[in-house]
C-alpha cells in the first residue's frame, strides 16, 4: 500500500462544508429558546450610579433584564477572572456590558437592551499604554487585589495598571554594549488588528436539571467548562460544553464573551437562551491583537554580528486581561524580541498595560508579529547602515546549533542557516530589479506546540477504526489529520478511520486548539492509540478493541522560516504593491499536503493584511472601523504569487517528525514588506504601510 | 434591526404612490439593508423596485445620446462591449467599484443615492449632525477618509465612482413622482448637507430617479477615471478622478474634471475646466487646474494626504487625455 501522506488530503469535515450542511453554534436551536441582547456603555470610563429597567421589561416579549446588581461578583476570563459579567459599579470601556435582556425574539431584546436607562459619572479615560503605566494614571482596576487567577498565583506588577510584566536577562547586556563597535536603537510601533474571522462568536446556553449546556464558538471547551464551573459556581462535571464546527478562530474564540451573561439568563428564566454576536461587535468589543510600541537597542561588532541587545515592549491590554490565557497575562511571545537570532546577551522588559480600550487577546502566534516587524526593521536599518546586504547580515546573526537565542536558551539543532541559503537561492536575491521596485527579507522562528491530551480509539470487527476526540476543528483540519496519522501507523486507507468530535461529557480533559498544538499532541495522542491497537490486534485481541492514545509533548524545538518579499512603488501618491515573494519554512513531515499549503499561503496573506491595511481605528475608545467596508483586510487582488520552499527533512517531534504550521508563517511578513517599501526608497516605522506614511516617507517627513 | 413592511409593485404608478406615502425606496439593497442592519435607517415601510417594468437597461437613440434605466444593474453596464465603446469611462469607474456580487444586485439609481461612508454616521451609537445630533465628529475625530474641500456642518464625502464619471459626461437624470416628472443635471442631485438640510441628495419627497441621460455631444468627448484605493478591490475612493475633453489637433476643448473622495458631493470647479480650455494639457497646465479645483481646501487632522494625491491624479488623468 502506498504511503497515506503521499496523498493530498480529503477533509473529512469537506463534504459538510461545501454542502452547507455543516452546523455552526449559531445554527442550534432548541424549543422555547430566548434570544439575548446586551446595553453597553458609550463611555471609555465612568462609574455606574444607577441601572433602571423598568422601560426595558415594558417592552412586549422580554422574559429577563439582568443588571451588574443581578450577576456581582461574578466576573470571568480565561486566566484573571478581571472582566465583570455586567458592570456593576463601573465600566471600562466602549462597549463594556451594563444590561442583558432575554426575549422571544432577537428585535424585542434589542429593543429593551436600548431602552436601559443607565446612569454615569464619567470618569478620566487613559488610552496610551505609557501614560497608562505613569505615576498618577487613573486606576483601571481599583479592586485587582480582589481577582480571582485560575490555576496560579499572579505574578507581581510594577504598577497598578499593568496586567502583566517581565523582565530577561541573560550573559552580560554591558559588556556587550561596551564591545560593540556600533549600537543602533529604533522605535516602533503597530496599532490593534482584528482576526476577522468569517463566523462571529455565537453560544446558546440551557439548564436541563442539575446540567448546565452550552453550544459554543470558543475553541477550547474544557478550557471554557472551567471558567465557567468558577464563574457560575457548579461542579465541572455539571457542565456539558458542545463545539460544532468553528468558522474560523486564528486565536480569538478563545475568549468567551457571551457565555456568561446567557449561563445567567438561563439560569433566571428557566429557558434555553442564545444569541450571536453582531460583527461590529466582534470589532468593537472582542479581543483584538494587542497594539504595541517597541524600543530596541542592539550593539554590534564591526562585521554586524550582535554583540548585546535591550528591548522596551509595550502592550495595550486594552480594559481587561481577560483574554490572555498565561500566568503572565500578556500575549504568548512578548518576550521573543530577536527570535531566530544568536543573542549572546539581552535585557528584555516588556510589560502589558490597562487602558480603557478594548480588551486585547490573543491573535494568531501572539506578541509576535508586533516584535518581528520591531526586529526585522532594526536590523534592516542595522544593516543599511553598516552598508551588509541585508540577507548577508542576517546570515551572519542567523541561530546556529550551539547558539543561544534572544531567551537564553540553547538551541540543539537549527535550520535557519539552510533557510536563509534556500531563500537566497529561491527568490533569485540579488537580482537586479525594476526602477521603482524595491527588496524586502525577514526571518522567523516558532516554538512548535505543547501539551498533554489523550483520546479514544476503536478497532472493530471489519478492521475499521473510530476516533473520539474532545478537540475542536476551527479549519486547521485537526481531524483529518488524525485520521491520517492513525491510517498511516495501522497501514489502511484514511477512509476506513472515523473521527468523532465528542463534547465535554464524552472526552477525555483536552487542551483544545491553540498555541501551533495540535498536530504535535493530539497527533501524538492518535499515533500512540494506533501503536496500541496494533499490538493489541498483533497480540490476537478479539475486536471490538477499544484504547486510549495519550500524549505530553514537551519537546523544545523550533521550526525556522524566511521571507524575501518585491514591492513596485510609485513615487508620486506613494501607493505601492507586493508583485513577488517567496517563503522557505522548516516544516518537518508533512501529514496534511494540502493544509500545509493552505496555513502558510493563509499566512502569508494574514500578515499581508496587517503590513498593508489593517487597523482597528479607535477615537477617544470608540473603534471607528466597525465593518469588513472600513475595517480592510486583503482582497485576493492584494495577494501576490507566492512561492513557496518547503524543508521537510528536519524531523520535528510531532508524529512521524511533523512540526507546526498553524502560527509559523504570519509574523515575518510584516517585516518583509516593511524591508522592500524601505529598499524602494521609504522606512516606514509604524503599521499599516499606508500610501500617505510611504509618501511622507519619500518626501522626508515622519511617517 | 427594525421592523418593517415590504411591498413590491409592478407599477411604476403604484410605486410612486407608496412613495408619496413616505414609503423607502428599495432597489439592489446593497446599501440600504445595511444601513437597516446597522441601526442607522429605520424605514416603517419599503417598496421595492426590482419588479417593475422598464427601468431597467440602456438605450441609444441617435442625436439624442444615451439613456440608462435607474434599475439597471451596475454589472450590465460594465460588461457591454457596445457601452464600452460609446462611454469608456462608465466601464472604468465600475471596474474598481465595490465587488462583482455588488455590482450585479446594486443598480445605477442606487449607486447614485446610497449613503455616504463616513464611519461617525455608520456608527448607531454615535449621535451625528447628519443624523440630527449637534455635531461631526470628524471635524476632533478620526478624520483620514473626510472631506478636505466644500464641506459645512457635515464633512463626508460623496461615495460613487459612477457619479463622477456620469457628471464628467454631462449626465442628466430623470426624476418621477406620483405629480410627474422632471429633468435635472446630475450634478445638482447631489448637494452638501448643511443648515436644515441634512441629506447629500436633492430629490424631494416621494420622488424616484428613474433614469440617467447623457447628450450625444459627451460620446464625443475622451473620458478616464483613476481611483486611489487602499485595497485593490472593494474599497470605496481616497480621491477618484474622473476626466473628459474633446482633442483637436492637439489641444483641450469642453473639459471636465470631476474629483470623487474629496467633498460631500462630486467636486467640480468652474474655473478650473475653463483654465484648460485650448491647453495642451500639459503637466503645468493639468497642475494648475488642480490647484484651482483644490483652492480654499482645508484638510482636518488625518486627510492632508487627500490634497496631495488629488493633485497628482488630476495630473495623470488629464494627461492621459492628451496622450
Amino acid at each position: 500500500m502506498t504511503d497515506v501522506l503521499r496523498t493530498p488530503e480529503r477533509r473529512v469535515e469537506g463534504r459538510e462544508k461545501v454542502t452547507g450542511t455543516a452546523r455552526y453554534a449559531a445554527d442550534a436551536a432548541r424549543e422555547g429558546m430566548l434570544h439575548a441582547a446586551f446595553a453597553g456603555s458609550p463611555y471609555p470610563h465612568a462609574r455606574v450610579l444607577a441601572v433602571d429597567t423598568a422601560a426595558a421589561r415594558a417592552v412586549p416579549g422580554v422574559r429577563a433584564v439582568l443588571t451588574g446588581a443581578d450577576v456581582r461578583p461574578a466576573r470571568f476570563g480565561r486566566r484573571l477572572l478581571d472582566w465583570p459579567v455586567l458592570a456593576w459599579d463601573r465600566v471600562r470601556f466602549i462597549g463594556d456590558r451594563v444590561a442583558a435582556v432575554a426575549a422571544d425574539t432577537p428585535e424585542a431584546a434589542e429593543r429593551a437592551a436600548a431602552l436601559v436607562d443607565v446612569t454615569y459619572e464619567e470618569l478620566p479615560a487613559v488610552f496610551d499604554m505609557d501614560a497608562a503605566l505613569a505615576p498618577g494614571a487613573p486606576l483601571i482596576h481599583p479592586d485587582a487585589a480582589d481577582y480571582r487567577m485560575l490555576g496560579v498565583t499572579r505574578p507581581p506588577v510594577p504598577h497598578p495598571n499593568a496586567q502583566g510584566h517581565q523582565v530577561h536577562e541573560h550573559g552580560d547586556p554591558a559588556a556587550g554594549f561596551a564591545a560593540a563597535a556600533r549600537v543602533f536603537e529604533h522605535e516602533l510601533a503597530l496599532p490593534p488588528v482584528h482576526h476577522a474571522y468569517l463566523e462571529p462568536r455565537a453560544a446558546l446556553v440551557w439548564i436541563d436539571g442539575a446540567t448546565v449546556h452550552v453550544v459554543t464558538t470558543n475553541k477550547a471547551p474544557f478550557s471554557l467548562r472551567a471558567q465557567l464551573a468558577a464563574v457560575a459556581g457548579v461542579a465541572e462535571d455539571a457542565i456539558v460544553v458542545h463545539t460544532p464546527h468553528v468558522g474560523g478562530d486564528f486565536g480569538g474564540k478563545g475568549l468567551s464573551l457571551d457565555e456568561w451573561p446567557l449561563y445567567f439568563l438561563a439560569r433566571v428564566t428557566g429557558r434555553p437562551v442564545r444569541s450571536v454576536l453582531r460583527y461590529a461587535d466582534e470589532l468593537q468589543i472582542s479581543n483584538t491583537r494587542h497594539g504595541a510600541r517597541i524600543r530596541l537597542r542592539t550593539g554590534v561588532d564591526r562585521d554586524g554580528r550582535i554583540t548585546a541587545h535591550e528591548a522596551r515592549v509595550r502592550f495595550d491590554g486594552g480594559a481587561y486581561a481577560a483574554g490572555k490565557p498565561i500566568p503572565f497575562l500578556m500575549p504568548g511571545e512578548a518576550m521573543a524580541t530577536l527570535a531566530g537570532y544568536r543573542v549572546p546577551a539581552a535585557r528584555v522588559e516588556a510589560t502589558c498595560a490597562y487602558t480603557n480600550h478594548l480588551p486585547a487577546g490573543h491573535d494568531r502566534a501572539p506578541g509576535q508579529p508586533q516584535n518581528s516587524f520591531a526586529a526585522e526593521s532594526h536590523l534592516d536599518l542595522i544593516a543599511r547602515e553598516l552598508g551588509v546586504d541585508p540577507l548577508e547580515l542576517r546570515e551572519r546573526n542567523a541561530i546556529r546549533a550551539g547558539d543561544v537565542d534572544v531567551h537564553g536558551d540553547e538551541w540543539h539543532a537549527s535550520e535557519m542557516p539552510r533557510v536563509l541559503a534556500e531563500l537566497r537561492r529561491a527568490s533569485g536575491w540579488g537580482r537586479p530589479l525594476p526602477p521603482g521596485h524595491g527588496r524586502g527579507v525577514a526571518l522567523g522562528a516558532r516554538h512548535v506546540g505543547r501539551g498533554k491530551t489523550s483520546l479514544e480509539l476503536t478497532l472493530d470487527e471489519r478492521g475499521d477504526v473510530v476516533v473520539r476526540s474532545g478537540v475542536t476543528d476551527q479549519g486547521g483540519g485537526a481531524l483529518t489529520m488524525i485520521g491520517r496519522v492513525v491510517a498511516r501507523e495501522l497501514a489502511i486507507a484514511p477512509e476506513r478511520v472515523r473521527v468523532e468530535q465528542v463534547d465535554t461529557a464524552r472526552s477525555p480533559v483536552d487542551p483544545g486548539v491553540g498555541g501551533s498544538r495540535v498536530t504535535m499532541v493530539h497527533g501524538n495522542a492518535a499515533l500512540d492509540g494506533a501503536r496500541k491497537l496494533a499490538a493489541a490486534r498483533d497480540a490476537g485481541a478479539a475486536p471490538p478493541i477499544r484504547v486510549v492514545g495519550s500524549a505530553d509533548q514537551t519537546a523544545h524545538m523550533f521550526g525556522s522560516y524566511a521571507y524575501a518579499v518585491e514591492v513596485e512603488l510609485d513615487r508620486e501618491t506613494g501607493a505601492f504593491r507586493v508583485v513577488d515573494a517567496t517563503l522557505v519554512a522548516d516544516v518537518g513531515t508533512v501529514i496534511n499536503p494540502v493544509a500545509v499549503r493552505g496555513q502558510l499561503e493563509g499566512g502569508f496573506a494574514f500578515g499581508l493584511g496587517q503590513a498593508l491595511m489593517e487597523e482597528l481605528a479607535i477615537v477617544g475608545g470608540r473603534v471607528v472601523t466597525a465593518s469588513f467596508g472600513e475595517y480592510k483586510i486583503p482582497s485576493i487582488a492584494d495577494v501576490p504569487p507566492l512561492r513557496l520552499v518547503l524543508l521537510t527533512d528536519a524531523p520535528g517531534p510531532g508524529p512521524f517528525g511533523a512540526k507546526s504550521v498553524g502560527e509559523l508563517a504570519n509574523p515575518a511578513v510584516v517585516g518583509a514588506v516593511a524591508n522592500a517599501v524601505a529598499d524602494a526608497g521609504a522606512r516606514v516605522l509604524t503599521l499599516p504601510i499606508s500610501a500617505e506614511k510611504v509618501l511622507a516617507a519619500l518626501r522626508g517627513g515622519a511617517a | 434591526m427594525s421592523l418593517f413592511s415590504y411591498t413590491k409593485p409592478r407599477a411604476l404608478s403604484e410605486a410612486l404612490r407608496l412613495l408619496r406615502g413616505g414609503a423607502t425606496a428599495l432597489a439592489g439593497g446593497t446599501d440600504l439593508v445595511t444601513l437597516v442592519r446597522h441601526g442607522v435607517a429605520r424605514p416603517e415601510r419599503l417598496v421595492d423596485l426590482t419588479g417593475i417594468e422598464g427601468l431597467r437597461g440602456w438605450s441609444r437613440e441617435k442625436g439624442k445620446g444615451i439613456r440608462i434605466g435607474a434599475l439597471t444593474p451596475l454589472a450590465d453596464l460594465e460588461t457591454s462591449a457596445q457601452l464600452a465603446k460609446l462611454l469608456p469611462i462608465v466601464r472604468e469607474s465600475l471596474r474598481d467599484a465595490a465587488t462583482p456580487q455588488i455590482r450585479n444586485v446594486g443598480t445605477v439609481g442606487g449607486n447614485l443615492l446610497q449613503r455616504n461612508r463616513c464611519w461617525y454616521f455608520r456608527d448607531e451609537g454615535v449621535p451625528c449632525w447628519l443624523k440630527g445630533g449637534t455635531r461631526c465628529f470628524a471635524v476632533d475625530g478620526e478624520s483620514r477618509y473626510h472631506a478636505v474641500v466644500g464641506a459645512h456642518e457635515c464633512w463626508m464625502v460623496s461615495p460613487s465612482d459612477l457619479a463622477p464619471a456620469l457628471i464628467a459626461c454631462d449626465a442628466e437624470i430623470e426624476v418621477a413622482s406620483s405629480l410627474g416628472r422632471r429633468r435635472m443635471k446630475l450634478a445638482d442631485l447631489f448637494v452638501a448637507p448643511q443648515g436644515k438640510r441634512r441629506r447629500e441628495h436633492a430629490l424631494r419627497e416621494g420622488e424616484l430617479v428613474a433614469a440617467v441621460r447623457v447628450p450625444e455631444g459627451a460620446l464625443e468627448r475622451r473620458g478616464t477615471y483613476l481611483k486611489a484605493m487602499e485595497r485593490k478591490a472593494w474599497s470605496f475612493a481616497i480621491v477618484s478622478v474622473a476626466a473628459s475633453a474633446r482633442i483637436r489637433e492637439g489641444r483641450a476643448r469642453d473639459v471636465r474634471v470631476v474629483l470623487g473622495g474629496v467633498a460631500p458631493v462630486p467636486w467640480r470647479v468652474a474655473a478650473a475646466e475653463k483654465q484648460l480650455e485650448g491647453t495642451a494639457l500639459d503637466d503645468n497646465a493639468c497642475l494648475a487646474a488642480a490647484d484651482t479645483l483644490l483652492d480654499g481646501a482645508t484638510p482636518l487632522r488625518d486627510n492632508g494626504y487627500k490634497v496631495t494625491l488629488a493633485r497628482e491624479l488630476v495630473r495623470r488623468a488629464l494627461r492621459s487625455l492628451a496622450g
